[in-house]
């Protein structure tokens, strides 16, 4: 039998097959692949702080992503501003959209927050469109093909791949600092029962707002890696509800409120997507139909995502080995409240 | 938790030992056993398909006309491969499979302007020739990239014809000199309706037109009442309409229960050209002017081939082209089949350095247009859209002369 492996052992093992991938994946078809599963993971990751942890359903996230990549590259395009800055201006922008989204709208819950984060989303993007004299409106920003370090532009892919590994790794490190300190904790209480959080004393509004920032500065910092990695967006590819809607999916397939869901669903969804698409060349749409009957089959079967599948699975082969029983440190979320 | 590892470990390992499989698997797509392998781009699923795959049927009967005639460059084949590029990021990722899985060096597309940007970024960075045979945002070409030549005319020539007709027929036909000729905008707020319908007032103001009101709208918007109302206070002599199908309806509608007349409406292709819009508006777009792409009523000495062109179509897909896109696709990939043919191969730069010595003179084409590319952009010079009139139910070319078959027809009110 397959000799399991430590939680430690994993991670090492994880991080090197990351960081030797662009090198043994050299095909740039593959390795787009790659970078789109790490910028995924890193947007779902950020959503599962606010999402998953704190069980506040955003489908306004997108809101975030676009600004992240309007604000750098309107730096990087009127005055020079190298994106490296634009990734810490974005995040702090980012920010400050998140909190004065965040003070009317965690007044609210369940399914009035969610329609509140997606009026928002809606609202920024005709604002995108309405000031097109600062943001070129519907036309969208290109940016030229410059390639220097400087420019955060790249000739080679695996140069990317790195910039979004970091970030990755980054957004990891963050959720096992909220999934392990008092943080995590709290968030968790907020999202199983708000009124009863209230009542032992956790400042809710403090906590949900603390997961708002993390959440949506982390999301703005893609956007800028996304604008620089594409050089060419518009207001309907960054501000789209289907883009919230598909990081939230990617979250919940994988397991919320888990540090390692939202890479799962990632590692599952964006290639699902991407060669589903190459394998239909001469069928237009049967990509759709086959990743909209998985997505329905994952749904329906596994409401709780993958993750907790996975886990009890090893559980479920130790109870035949009737030894060395641990309790699991992972949880179920019910999302359907 | 930890053994969750394993699993994801394997499904990683699985994954990426597929992928390094793929990357060394294909070799030398082009060149070998006597086939030139071309990429198409266009989006042929989602919200854009009807268009979009209406244009690659015209880049996809080129290639089966070259074949069938004995192919290019001393009897080799075209080979299409396509991609299904519903937005931005499907083209990225597909033309990265074109350009990386199949090997290929020579790319056409695509309809949509957002879908041809981030395409040909994808190219232009892997040194891959992109031909725009149908997207019309003039930044395309703008940015002077390397690797990116377009056969068709860009949005701000659709303007250019505007003010031209306004200039030359308008003026005569309403007896009114150019300063007192009042002009109105009405257009849909995305790339296609800003791109044009700004142009076009910089262009009015520059020859003296009086621009006398500007009306931006979401073509989503159920209620152009507004708008209509906005007009009818201006009352302007021309109004130029950029419209998608939906709004174009709306708009001609709401025009007519709330009683605004214009004495020349003008379309800018979209909405005004389909005959969606012709069965919605009856008798009431009759008169109406449209100014697009070359369509299929149109002088046949200007555009020698067009019959020829549309037998192949009918025969191929058993019904008559539905818009004038493919016609243009069609003409833009027998330049780059031309231009294939000269070189013999697809090196990208062999081609471009090509591509920009080849020249066509007007009425040569299929489209009427002309072709000499601009050495510094890419863009083809000598193309431009026509002006188009609804009269008794078809859609008849009506300016310039030379492929007009009709007269415009402007009531002196």
């Amino acid at each position: 039998m397959m000799q399991l492996l430590s939680k430690q052992k994993f991670l090492f093992l994880f991080g090197i097959l990351l960081v030797v991938t662009p090198f043994v994946v050299t095909n740039r078809f593959y390795l787009n692949i790659f970078i789109l599963i790490l910028l995924y993971a890193t947007i779902a990751g950020s959503w599962n702080i606010l999402g998953g942890y704190g069980g506040q359903l955003s489908l306004g996230h997108a809101i975030f992503f676009g600004i992240g990549a309007y604000t750098s590259t309107l730096l990087y395009l009127n005055f020079g501003v190298s994106p490296w800055l634009g990734f810490i201006i974005a995040a702090v922008i980012s920010i400050v959209v998140g909190i004065l989204i965040g003070w009317p709208a965690f007044r609210l819950r369940g399914t009035y927050f969610t329609l509140t984060t997606i009026a928002f989303a809606e609202v920024i993007r005709h604002l995108t469109l309405y000031f097109r004299d600062v943001t070129k409106g519907a036309i969208g920003v290109n940016i030229r093909f410059e390639p220097s370090f400087a420019n955060l532009i790249f000739r080679e892919y695996s140069a990317y791949y790195f910039v979004v590994l970091v970030l990755f790794v980054i957004s990891i490190a963050i959720a096992i600092w909220v999934d392990k300190t008092k943080v995590g904790y709290y968030l968790k209480a907020i999202r199983e029962d708000e009124d009863g959080a209230e009542t032992l004393g956790i400042h809710v509004t403090k906590y949900k707002m603390i997961a708002m920032v993390i959440s949506a500065g982390m999301t703005g910092i893609a956007g800028v890696f996304y604008a620089q990695y594409m050089l060419f967006f518009e207001p309907i590819s960054v501000f789209n509800m289907n883009f919230s809607i598909e990081i939230a999916l990617i979250a919940i397939i994988g397991g919320v409120g888990t540090v390692f869901g939202p890479v799962l669903g990632a590692f599952i969804i964006i290639p699902l997507n991407e060669l589903l698409r190459s394998s239909f060349p001469s069928l237009s749409g049967m990509n759709y139909l086959i990743y909209g009957v998985v997505l329905i089959l994952i749904v329906s079967f596994l409401p709780n995502g993958l993750l907790p599948i996975l886990k009890s699975i090893p559980k479920k082969l130790k109870g035949l080995n009737k030894k060395n029983i641990k309790v699991e440190d992972g949880e179920k979320v019910d999302y359907s409240g | 938790m930890k053994k969750v590892a394993s699993v994801i470990m394997v499904g990683f390992l699985l994954l990426l030992s597929a992928c390094s499989g793929g990357a060394s698997g294909d070799g030398e797509g082009s060149g070998k056993s006597g086939t030139l392998k071309v990429g198409a781009l266009y989006p042929l699923s989602g919200g854009l398909a009807l268009l979009g795959e209406e244009s690659f049927r015209g880049a996809e009967l080129a290639i089966e006309e070259a074949n069938k005639n004995g192919g290019i460059a001393g009897g080799k084949k075209i080979e299409l491969v396509k991609g299904d590029a519903v937005d931005a990021d499907a083209a990225q990722a597909e033309a990265n499979r074109l350009i990386n899985q199949e090997n290929i060096k020579t790319i056409v597309g695509s309809y949509s302007s957002s879908i041809a940007f981030a395409a040909s970024e994808v190219a232009e960075r892997s040194g891959v020739l992109y031909w725009e045979l149908g997207a019309v945002s003039d930044t395309i070409t703008d940015r002077k990239y390397k690797y990116v030549v377009r056969t068709n005319p860009p949005a701000s020539y659709f303007s250019k014809v505007h003010v031209d007709f306004i200039k030359e027929i308008v003026t005569k036909k309403l007896g009114k000199e150019l300063g007192d000729i009042k002009v109105g905008l009405a257009y849909e707020d995305s790339t296609y309706g800003t791109t044009i319908a700004d142009e076009a007032a910089k262009l009015a103001k520059k020859e003296g037109i009086n621009v006398v009101t500007k009306q931006a709208y979401s073509a989503a918007s159920n209620d152009l009442s507004s708008v209509v109302l906005n007009l009818k206070k201006a009352a302007p002599d021309v109004l130029i309409a950029v419209s998608y199908l939906n709004d174009a309806v709306l708009l001609a509608r709401q025009s007519e229960e709330l009683g605004l007349k214009v004495p020349v409406f003008v379309g800018s292709g979209g909405g005004h050209t389909m005959t969606d819009f012709e069965d919605a508006m009856g008798e009431k777009a009759n008169g109406i002017l449209n100014i697009d792409f070359p369509q299929y009523q149109i002088n046949r000495e200007a555009t020698p081939g067009i019959e020829e062109f549309m037998a192949l179509y009918k025969e191929k897909y058993g019904e008559d082209p539905r818009s004038g896109h493919s016609l243009t696709n069609y003409m833009g990939m027998k330049i780059v089949l031309d231009v294939m043919d000269k070189v013999g191969e697809v090196d990208p730069d062999k081609l471009k350095e090509e591509a920009l010595k080849y020249t066509a003179d007007p009425g040569s084409t299929v489209t009427g247009w002309g072709v000499e590319f601009d050495q510094d952009t890419g863009q083809n010079k000598l193309g431009q859209p026509y002006v188009h009139q609804w009269l008794n139910g078809e859609l008849k070319t009506v300016w310039p002369e030379n492929v007009a078959v009709e007269e415009p027809q402007i009531a002196n009110k």
